[in-house]
């Protein structure tokens, strides 16, 4: 069996703990330790958690480190034990969706993610070290923050971590050290710098502790192979440790250890990898330190280490992204890319997971490699239209060259990469709840602007109390849980001498995401149409329908469903609504600045909440029933696009998307016929090229047909593998809960 | 009243769908147009709601509610409970269909002008351009509209659309002659080389079709793939498949040839029009023996596509 094989069965072979308590650590056993500025406090927590971590190399490993949440079984060294929800993550679906079934709610809004206390400022991995004051903790709770809570969909510096290694950021802080003065403003920033150089040493200290493991293994290790991979392990883990990376192997080292001691932080991205990491190999494949086939081998084991942290039921967020543009303008694609893509097609899994950038330059053969892999049903990758995404971005007033080095954030939305801190995801406006709102006072607007004026009044609203909501909880982020480790790699925060949750990052944007674009649209073109324009429908009726969820209304309700236009079909009666409705919820988002010095954008991303969303939405004109579920991100409603894709990508591009910086995402699906062969891959690359033109942000396929949703939906074990693609991420279709999977089979596939 | 009248100068159209994103009807990713209204009257039809060339009203009982609205829309007393149409007494008034939100009523059969398919096909340009497709008139027969069919084509290709033409053959030559001129790729359909069998299974004998076909290829354009329905038991075996092969290949002109295997995608629509579909008995076809076919036939040289497979 070859070392992928071994290592693939391995990441199979789980034992899931259930019962054994989990013991906290704490910092405060050391007399005097709450005198401490709370940075320093953080970070003396943060070291000792990497300290107790334990530490597991398994059978055929190159690439070592295993996740915080794992041991390896005593009575069998190669299976992993994992704690429940570092299996099932107590899943972001599961979590929003009982928050919100408690049926129809009259709060008109809930501008933050019900979830957040579980999920938006990252608690998924609890346990961080009690290092807080009861005072802290008090003041936290008021904002549903703890000890573990950290900004959502963060990315860490990944780049300036290979350019520098951990070394030369720790050198770089010292230096900063040096030249604060003692005023109150110069303490706390040589707190913060300090804070910076105690982790930056943790993280020192547990590369250490890998290398001595390896070396240890070594000598008891009876393969003299075996030994010699023991030996160049340990030697790789002590170099991480102490400079930056020379060879490849150690660079993809460096980027395990970074990447498992940030996703504890909150930090979960790795940005453009094939970007950061293509010097140091080109470096070594050049100098003959490594062979291709060494150089895709020893990547795939890093591959497959990402997949210690596959969740089932939902996002962890763990994305790179891959071609697009250098700073300076030149396509960016490189040999490394190509084999990011061979290694996912290969392996076959979830993670990581992996989008592309796609400019007019991309070539051909990179396009044609990546729609190969969309057409195989594996839901990856994700598009990104580099013209719009880094105008939208100069825009708002990024320069060209850092607009050009733009990744996607948490799930899809837009940040430059490791200089950035974004909060893209915890402040929501439902625009259809809005609607919903506006509806109950139908009969008091004499002409159909009125009602448009109504509407733009509550969402402007709802904007500013999602703002003002989301704004708190930036304030209260700094005084509970600072993030010094992640700011040791973020631009801008050692030489701001800040911490990122403060401000400390080059660019400190936060978004707001609205939901409910087309559904919202929908609705207004049926009011307009069948109450304003024929008059074939009253107002009181139409409220009292409304009112009563289409009790004894079936007929009106079917009027409302088949006799107005829908999003999706390329028709500009409904689409120019939807453009209103965008184009006033961007301008009142971008009204707002957020208390880390940064302003605010707009994306239209709905995660998984279309399913939440709904569930405290009432009837809605559009024919939609109460609680029924809405349109997933930026995309029509379910199964209400008839035209083919190309109708709902023009659709979606007559929507100015300049005006959404924080992004926006399409989910089409496509009938698997509709792809068969070389000319069907022509014919996915064409599609692709036509969306950008158009002027389309994101699109993301299933290329997926509903009869083998409904088989799997009935014989899930036959289905196993099936993978479809949620909101911004791939996931395994018989793993999810049955709204999930019910409302990916409403939506149309598109065949021929 | 509905009633629809195609004037002989062909200045409108009857169209029974309109698709965006065809991918199997020709290069590229297309639109393809079809024309409501059939000569032939295979057994296999995938499409029966084209063979009238009149508007027809089919039904969706699935989407029924059970309203009412389309007893009380019709003036003649033709329904006599939801959904359920006398084809005797109905006057294709279209009264029922206005009346039923929920959809279960559709009038198949739009009358569209040249510039209203244009409207459409306009949309999908940048789509053409991207992926080299185009614009593909299908049916039906688009020679039974011949009027409307030339000036389509026609200003499809003042537009600079590369145009197809999916035909069944089955048309005087000087007809679709006329046709040729807009017209960059022709799929033309052949279903049997023997006339009495072709007769039985499409209700004309097949001497106008491939002497057509022999008049295509010895003018020279436009190019020419020919479609193969193969129905399994009925025209596919040895000996016809050897007929086909050597008849296709000394035509010479042929540039390739595109095997469409039997499938039962369109048993429901029997259903909606209230008809009784032949075929119910036949299985689709095993891949293996779609493989075997195809290098059968391309025994004789000819290129072979085979779709839904390749």
């Amino acid at each position: 069996m070859d070392r992928i094989e071994v290592l693939k069965r391995n990441l199979g072979r789980v034992v899931v703990r259930r019962d054994e308590g989990e013991e906290r650590l704490s910092i405060f056993t050391d007399p005097g330790v709450e005198k401490e500025p709370l940075p320093m406090r953080k970070a003396n927590a943060f070291a000792l958690l990497l300290r107790e971590a334990p530490v597991h190399i398994y059978p055929e490993e190159l690439i070592v480190g295993i996740p915080f949440r794992e041991t390896p079984s005593r009575e069998d060294p190669a299976t992993r034990v994992i704690i429940p929800e570092g299996v099932s993550g107590q899943g972001y679906i599961d979590q929003g969706h009982r928050l919100n079934a408690t049926g129809l709610s009259d709060e008109p809004y809930s501008p933050i993610v019900p979830s957040l206390k579980g999920y938006g400022v990252s608690t998924r991995y609890a346990l961080f070290p009690h290092y807080a004051t009861e005072e802290e903790i008090a003041e936290a709770r008021r904002s549903g923050l703890d000890e573990n809570s950290n900004p959502g969909h963060l990315q860490a510096g990944h780049f300036r971590v290979i350019k520098y290694g951990w070394s030369g950021l720790k050198e770089m802080a010292e230096e900063g050290l040096s030249m604060v003065d003692d005023s109150e403003m110069g303490r706390r920033r040589a707190d913060f710098l300090r804070s910076v150089i105690i982790c930056l040493e943790a993280a020192q200290a547990f590369a250490l502790r890998y290398s001595e493991l390896a070396r240890e293994m070594a000598e008891d290790e009876g393969s003299p192979r075996r030994r010699g991979e023991l030996l160049k392990t340990s030697e790789v883990c002590w170099s991480v440790a102490e400079r930056a990376p020379e060879t490849w192997w150690e660079a993809l080292q460096l980027n395990w250890f970074t990447h498992l001691i940030s996703h504890a932080q909150g930090a979960h991205q790795l940005g453009r990898f094939d970007q950061y990491m293509w010097p140091v190999l080109e470096r070594d494949l050049e100098r003959g330190g490594v062979t291709v086939e060494e150089a895709q081998e020893l990547l795939e084991c890093l591959w497959l280490k990402f997949c210690m942290l596959t969740e089932y039921t939902m996002d962890n967020l763990q994305n790179i992204i891959l071609g697009g543009q250098t700073p300076d303008g030149r396509d960016a694609t490189n040999p490394l890319s190509y084999m990011c893509m061979e290694a996912t097609d290969r392996l076959e899994t979830i993670d990581p997971k992996w989008s592309i950038r796609v400019h007019r330059g991309s070539p051909e053969e990179f396009l044609r490699r990546a729609a190969e892999i969309i057409k195989e049903g594996k839901s990856q990758p994700g598009i990104y239209n580099d013209e719009i995404i880094i105008e939208a971005l100069q825009r708002i007033g990024v320069p060209l060259g850092d607009a050009r080095d733009y990744s996607n954030a948490g799930c899809s939305e837009i940040l430059v990469q490791g200089r950035w801190v974004p909060w893209a995801f915890e402040g929501r406006v439902k625009l259809l709840k809005c609607l919903e709102l506006v509806m109950r006072r139908l009969d008091e607007f004499e002409a159909f602007d009125e009602l448009m004026a109504a509407l733009r009044d509550e969402i402007s609203v709802a904007v500013a109390m999602a703002v003002s909501s989301l704004n708190l909880l930036q304030r209260a982020v700094p005084r509970i849980s600072p993030n010094p480790w992640v700011s040791a790699t973020v631009e801008g925060c050692i030489e701001r001498k800040m911490d990122l949750t403060e401000g400390g990052a080059t660019y400190n944007y936060a978004a707001i995401c609205a939901s409910g674009v087309a559904d919202t649209a929908d609705s207004l073109a049926a009011v307009r149409k069948l109450v304003y324009e024929e008059g074939v429908v009253e107002k009181r009726e139409l409220m009292g329908a409304l009112q009563t969820d289409f009790e004894g209304h079936e007929r009106l309700r079917q009027m409302l469903l088949n006799r107005a236009p829908k999003f999706g079909n390329d028709d500009d009666y409904v689409d120019s609504l939807a453009a209103e409705i965008v184009e006033h919820t961007s301008g009142e988002v971008s009204r707002h600045r957020n208390p880390r010095g940064g302003g605010y954008n707009l994306g239209l991303f709905t995660y998984g909440d279309y399913i939440a969303h709904g569930i405290v939405t009432g009837a809605t004109p559009d024919g939609r029933r109460a609680g029924q579920g809405i349109s997933p991100n930026f995309s029509p409603c379910p199964g209400r696009d008839r035209k083919g894709p190309f109708a709902a990508m023009r659709s979606t591009a007559k929507i100015n998307q300049l005006l959404t910086p924080n992004g926006t995402a399409l989910d089409l699906m496509l009938h698997p016929s509709a792809l068969r062969g070389p000319e069907g891959t022509d014919k996915l690359v064409s599609l692709i090229q036509a969306f950008n033109k158009l002027g389309g942000m994101q699109v993301q396929f299933n290329i997926v047909d509903g009869d083998t949703l409904r088989a799997a939906q009935l014989e899930p074990e036959k289905y196993q593998n099936l993978t479809v693609r949620l909101w911004g991420f791939p996931a395994y279709f018989t793993r999810l809960p049955q709204e999930f999977q019910d409302h990916l089979i409403a939506r149309t596939e598109h065949t021929v | 009243m509905v009633s629809i009248v195609v004037t002989m100068s062909g200045a409108t159209g009857l169209v029974f769908d309109l698709k965006h994103f065809a991918v199997h009807d020709g290069p590229g990713i297309r639109t393809t147009v079809f024309l409501k209204g059939c000569p032939l009257r295979c057994l296999w039809c995938h499409n029966p709601e084209s063979q009238s060339p009149h508007p027809e009203i089919i039904t969706h009982p699935e989407r029924c509610i059970a309203c009412g609205a389309c007893v009380d829309a019709c003036p003649t007393g033709a329904i006599s409970e939801p959904g359920n149409i006398d084809p005797v007494e109905c006057t294709m008034c279209g009264g029922c269909v206005e009346a039923c939100y929920a959809g279960a009523l559709e009038l198949v059969g739009e009358p569209m002008t040249v510039g209203d398919v244009l409207g459409e096909v306009d949309k999908d340009r940048v789509l053409y351009e991207s992926s080299g497709g185009g614009v593909t008139l299908s049916g039906g027969e688009p020679a039974a509209q011949p009027g409307f069919a030339a000036r389509l084509l026609r200003a499809l290709k003042e537009r600079g659309y590369h145009t197809a033409l999916d035909t069944c053959g089955h048309a005087p030559w000087g007809t679709l002659e006329r046709l040729l001129g807009y017209v960059d790729l022709v799929l033309y359909d052949l279903k049997h080389m023997d006339p009495a069998t072709h007769e039985e299974l499409t209700g004309h004998p097949n001497d106008l079709i491939l002497s057509n076909l022999e008049r295509l290829n010895e003018r020279g354009t436009p190019a020419v793939n020919v479609r193969v329905p193969l129905i399994p038991g009925y025209n596919d075996s040895d000996g016809h498949l050897r007929e086909l092969g050597a008849f296709l290949s000394g035509l010479g002109r042929v540039d390739a040839v595109e095997l469409l295997p039997y499938h039962r995608l369109g048993i429901p629509k029997y259903g909606s029009l209230g008809r009784e579909y032949a075929l119910s008995h036949i299985e689709p076809y095993e891949k293996g023996r779609l493989m075997e076919i195809r290098e059968f036939l391309e025994g004789f040289g000819l290129d072979v596509i085979l779709e839904g497979v390749d």
